[in-house]
């Protein structure tokens, strides 16, 4: 591997893994035209460069510019903020207005078949043959993804295992719980032994242990492939994703480590005991990330620049409060971050 | 209340006018009265008195387009607005509307009209066309718009509500929401509308025979409505135009004021989308709520553990799951018919085994009719889309609705095959090839099962009458010899169709 010739980036230094670069307002580096980070010919590489959607004049991706490598990138934004149009573009099923998308050096807009082969997909909504069992239908995605007969029935016998479907026998997915259904979705995309693992909103109808054991599990798999996680729940990342993006409006408005968000919201988070009827008036002049009643008042956190309320106190920023500065702040510039 | 159920059905109307199909529909309705009024040179006729029709003046393209419009838009009317209750319980709008205090009966009240608003559309768009028809022809310059829309509102609005009521009560039956639904729709309203003409159309028909009879004495009378080819360009009456009484109007309303209280009947057994009384499971829906306490934790492994995934040939694979798919929505009585046609086609003599494959081949017609439009309507496009072939999942899409043909058309296969009719059984593979190589192109065309639907009865009912133009089957013989395009033409047809519909395919992929 040798050395690039711009300063190295921190996960360059800390992780043999693969770098990150945001768009050029943010690091001020633009990654397809600044001289290129080479990396071990067997490590894999998603290289989103410039990339917009515009669906009937209306934007939903704005010139996203990404490197991912292996380990699990959180993408995070409220709804709406264009990510599952990012990964309906990433998964091929949908092409960029402008930009590329490359795969190992391919370009996936022009040939989509060298990424669909490593591919899965876990779409935020999806459907299924009612009339099939799990099995059924687990074996026919799994020849629609190329498998061979005797490779599909392992595993899918082993996916319906370890997502604990088993038991279910032939009954109809139609009759399937909300919670079924999605671990059924979420067999499905681990079908293929993906290199690239795109699962957007996975934990829909997931209970809390089973949430915490799939996030496990996505850790588990991020060691050697590329897990892309989008979610606006920012309890489902923190854990796991060693790399967030946050997505607002179509635009990446932050990327960095869990460690650098929570940084980039550093003196900006307030905590303060409020009468009831004063929280409306600090909603004007902060965003609020948590209220809690108690018998004295509203205990109240807020994000803000200055202390937006009589006797507030400056706490540790944790990432939802990060992930809020993010969101609500205008455009960061490139030191916000890193 | 009142507000209520003009709440449903504007918010309904709104939802469908703002769809792309809802322009189609009422282009459609132009195109219907462009048809109906043929020039001269014509070799068809679609109202006719024996060799007979009215001069073009206003009395007479009113009342034409009043009768083609009353047979023709509820026909295909009823298809286009059928999905009213269905897209409620897709959406979970009707859950939310359940839990409303908004009476069963005023919701059902409120699709009826918006039902009837579409169609109405429809209508509308006959009674615009009507005077440029007229002005078209130019036999009549003197345009009257009274006896131009007359007819239209009098006669075929209130026939409008039957089937704006007959969408209703149809979505409410669980036998009748589905394909099964179209299918008897198709058959049952020509035959409604065939014994409500003299009902309706009797002081019209009688006028039209007496004019003829005072300006060509002696010449055959006989009314025909709906479409006929005609050798030679047809003679012409002025038709004195129709008497407005109360009778009429009386009558033509209470014909709306019966639809009317049909489209409310089924709030009597209608579910307010409990999914517990709902027979079928509706695409993301479950039919009851499932308990996960059988199932222990998801996740407890390391997928680590799993064995290598291994690429290859996919494609029997592929194919039985497209078989299973299409296949697996079919009720035990749907075998139990086809057991009793397969035993028919073998017990009936080897002249008559065309018919019996005719009927054979009206069974699959919603299996067929699914070819191209299940991966959509079920939402299983998104997991399919990225898959590596999407060519092979055509053909193997294409492979299931033959063998689905294969299976339904076992019976006579077997009977021409004893009786070594060569002939029949290329005609049969010829069928069993094309008929669901037109399916899945239009399927995926339309990505809706209706289209094909339509398309093939049209084309069944046209091999029942005798047109051995589409006769695909090898039903329709002259001596041994196939009256139909020859099975080599629907073998190159088929080739078509197939290379069409991946032609189609590659097209979506590249602007998705």
């Amino acid at each position: 591997m040798s050395l690039p010739t711009r300063p190295l980036l921190r996960d360059e230094v800390e992780c043999s893994r693969k770098v990150v670069l945001a768009p050029p307002s943010i690091r001020g580096v633009d990654p397809v035209t600044a001289p290129p980070v080479e990396w071990s010919a067997e490590v894999m590489q998603l290289e989103l460069n410039h990339v917009t959607k515009t669906y009937r004049g209306k934007q939903a991706v704005t010139d996203v510019s990404l490197r991912v490598g292996p380990g699990v990138l959180g993408l995070l934004g409220p709804n709406g903020a264009g990510k599952s149009s990012l990964m309906r573009i990433l998964s091929t099923i949908t092409r960029p207005t402008t930009g590329t998308v490359m795969w190992n050096g391919t370009d996936i807009v022009a040939r989509p078949e060298p990424l669909r082969r490593v591919l899965g997909y876990l779409p935020q909504d999806f459907g299924v043959y009612p009339n099939l069992s799990a099995g059924e239908f687990l074996r026919y995605l799994a020849a629609v993804k190329g498998l061979t007969s005797r490779s599909a029935k392992e595993r899918v016998d082993e996916l319906l295992e370890l997502v604990n479907l088993t038991e279910t026998g032939s009954r109809p997915v139609g009759t399937f719980s909300g919670g079924m259904r999605q671990r059924v979705g979420i067999a499905q995309a681990l079908l293929g032994d993906p290199e690239l693992l795109i699962v957007d909103e996975p934990t829909v109808g997931l209970d809390p242990e089973e949430r915490m054991r799939f996030r496990n599990l996505l850790g588990d798999l991020a060691n050697d492939r590329i897990v892309i996680l989008s979610t606006h729940i920012v309890s489902d990342i923190e854990s796991i994703a060693d790399d967030i993006a946050i997505l607002t409006a179509g635009e990446l408005r932050r990327r960095g480590t869990p460690e650098e968000l929570l940084r980039s919201a550093d003196g900006l988070v307030w905590e303060a005991m409020v009468p009831v009827d004063a929280v409306t008036e600090i909603r004007q002049r902060a965003t609020i990330t948590r209220t809690v009643r108690t018998a004295q008042g509203v205990r109240v956190r807020a994000v803000a620049h200055t202390p937006p309320m009589p006797g507030a106190r400056p706490v540790e920023p944790d990432l939802e409060d990060a992930y809020v500065n993010a969101v609500h702040s205008p455009m960061a510039p490139a030191g916000a971050i890193r | 209340m009142t507000g209520a159920v003009a709440a449903v059905a504007m918010a309904d109307f709104r939802d469908r006018s703002r769809r792309p199909a809802f322009l189609v529909t009422v282009l459609g309705a132009v195109a219907l009265g462009y048809v109906a009024v043929p020039p001269v040179s014509a070799t068809y006729a679609m109202v006719k008195v024996g060799s007979f029709r009215g001069l073009y003046d206003s009395a007479y393209i009113g009342m034409l387009l009043a009768m083609i419009g009353s047979l023709w838009l509820p026909l295909f009317g009823f298809y286009v607005v059928r999905s009213s209750i269905a897209r409620d319980i897709s959406t979970s709008v009707g859950e939310t509307l359940s839990a409303s205090p908004l009476r069963t009966s005023m919701y059902l009240l409120g699709k009826y009209l918006s039902n009837l608003a579409v169609l109405a559309a429809m209508a509308a768009a006959l009674a615009l066309i009507a005077p440029v028809m007229q002005l078209l022809r130019g036999e009549s310059t003197s345009l009257d718009m009274t006896a131009l829309w007359l007819p239209i509102v009098l006669f075929c609005l209130p026939v409008l509500t039957v089937a704006a009521a007959a969408a209703v009560v149809f979505e409410t039956v669980p036998l009748l929401r589905g394909g099964a639904g179209n299918i008897l729709w198709f058959f049952v309203y020509p035959s409604m509308f065939l014994a409500g003409i003299p009902l309706a159309y009797g002081s019209i028909t009688a006028g039209f025979q007496a004019d003829l009879a005072t300006q060509h004495p002696g010449m055959d009378d006989e009314i025909s409505i709906g479409f006929t080819a005609e050798p030679g360009a047809l003679g012409q009456f002025t038709w004195s135009g129709m008497d407005i009484d109360t009778t009429l109007v009386a009558a033509s309303a209470g014909l709306i004021a019966a639809s009317t209280i049909v489209a409310i009947l089924p709030s009597l057994w209608f579910g307010r989308f409990d999914p517990a009384r709902w027979q079928r499971t509706p695409s993301h829906v479950s039919a009851a709520p499932a308990t996960e306490a059988p199932v222990a934790p998801a996740f407890s492994q390391s997928p680590r553990t799993l064995s290598p995934a291994e690429r290859g040939q996919s494609f029997p694979g592929l194919l039985l799951g497209e078989v299973r798919i299409h296949l697996g929505s079919v009720s035990r009585w749907w075998w139990l018919t086809l057991a009793i046609v397969t035993i028919t086609a073998l017990a009936v003599p080897a002249d008559r085994v065309g018919t019996a494959l005719l009927f054979a081949w009206l069974l699959p017609v919603l299996l067929w009719s699914r070819l191209g439009t299940l991966t959509y309507e079920q939402g299983v496009a998104p997991l399919v889309q990225c898959g590596v072939s999407s060519r092979i999942r055509l053909i193997a899409e294409w492979g299931a609705g033959v063998l689905i043909a294969v299976i339904a058309g076992v019976g006579p296969l077997v009977k021409m095959l004893l009786a070594a009719d060569a002939t029949g059984v290329a005609a049969w593979v010829a069928g069993a090839t094309v008929i669901p190589a037109l399916a899945l192109l239009i399927g995926s065309i339309g990505r809706t099962a209706r289209v094909f639907q339509a398309v093939y009865l049209l084309i069944w009912y046209a091999v029942l009458n005798g047109v051995a133009a589409v006769d695909v089957m090898g039903v329709l013989r002259t001596d041994g010899s196939l009256g139909g395009p020859s099975p080599l033409l629907s073998f190159g047809v088929s080739a078509v169709l197939i290379a069409a519909t991946v032609l189609v395919q590659e097209i979506r992929h590249a602007r998705r």
